[in-house]
């Protein structure tokens, strides 16, 4: 009962209103032009009052027409245009590096040798370059500790350690010779070779690099 | 009574004009755009408390401003069509004055683009 009462209410109102615009219009030629603008806007009126009880937004698509700017120029238009653009190639290009970086890390996982802590891809970020958003140079940085060693399915028994000997004397002299050497030298440079190879780059392009402090 | 105030302007205005249209017609002519403009001026005043009335109405019934504004936009340019219209007609040019009638239709239409536009979206939204 109440909704019928609102939407009665609604229409009434936008009766009067309808009244009301129609005593505002000149007599004349464009009377009836205006006349028929008015009648779409009671039209939207009574939908918008029809939608409003239903709890159904049919405003939902008319924001482009509701949201006003200030300066609507030409040039104002092309500007922000421009800018909207660049801030998505921005975006895009960005979105593009880190999908990269998630790519040659995950090959670079596959090699169970080498461990790589992080990549970091650097694509050409100059617009005015014809190789935009080429790829210029993938950067591994590589752990000194060697990957872990998967046991075959098949050997997995126990392997026997040798007796560990501790000796201070030696630390103190900073002799780290284990964690200095790093992965096999084989085992970066097919990891720098499978990563080129698979972007089609030159092994030049693919560095690898330890993390400081390690 | 500022409606014998406007009478008396417009019945000056009126006299003026014939007398002068007989010697100089197009003194005569300006003599009614001059007489339009005060009378436009004199009421200018009430047309804001119609404006305020329509807008709370429009609010009530839930109409967006956007097209409220849109309407008062639409009318005020048929109306300065009529104006112009009327005074080229009675200066003896009624191609001028049909001519602006013209404009002032696509300028109409123009502006009843996006209320066009929502009606067939609220249209097409009606349909499942």
């Amino acid at each position: 009962m109440d909704i019928i009462r609102s939407l009665v209410q609604s229409l009434i109102v936008i009766i009067i209103l309808a009244m009301f615009l129609e005593m505002l219009l000149p007599a004349g030629e464009v009377n009836k032009y205006v006349k028929m603008v008015v009648g779409l806007l009671i039209i939207i009126a009574v939908v918008q009052a029809v939608g409003n009880l239903t709890r159904f937004d049919f405003t939902g698509e008319l924001q482009p027409y509701v949201q006003k700017k200030d300066d609507l120029s030409f040039s104002a238009i092309r500007e922000n245009g421009e800018k909207i653009n660049a801030g998505q190639q921005v975006t895009a290009l960005e979105q593009y590096r880190q999908g990269l970086e998630n790519q040659v890390m995950a090959l670079a996982r596959v090699n169970r040798k080498v461990s790589v802590v992080d990549v970091e891809v650097k694509v050409q970020s100059k617009k005015n370059q014809p190789e935009y958003g080429q790829l210029r140079e993938i950067v591994l940085v590589v752990s000194r500790e060697s990957g872990p060693e998967q046991p075959e399915p098949e050997n997995q028994v126990v392997v026997e350690v040798e007796p560990v000997t501790v000796r201070v004397d030696r630390l103190k002299e900073g002799t780290l010779a284990g964690s200095e050497a790093g992965p096999p030298r084989e085992a970066v440079a097919g990891l720098i070779n499978t990563v080129a190879d698979f972007y089609n780059l030159n092994p030049e392009q693919v560095r690898v690099v330890y993390p400081p402090g390690t | 009574m500022e409606i014998l105030q406007i009478v008396a302007v417009g019945l000056t205005a009126t006299v003026l004009i014939v007398v002068v249209k007989s010697q100089k017609p197009e003194l005569a002519v300006l003599l009614g755009v001059a007489a339009g403009a005060i009378l436009f001026l004199m009421v200018l005043g009430k047309i804001s408390a119609v404006m305020n009335i329509v807008k709370d109405l429009a609010i009530r019934a839930g109409i967006n401003m956007v097209y409220l504004g849109t309407i008062l936009k639409i009318v005020g340019v048929a109306y300065i069509a009529e104006f112009g219209a009327q005074i080229c007609r009675d200066a003896g040019e009624g191609a001028i004055a049909t001519k602006i009638e013209f404009a002032a239709k696509i300028f109409i239409l123009a502006l009843a683009m996006p209320i066009v536009v929502a009606v067939l979206q609220v249209l097409l939204k009606l349909v499942p």
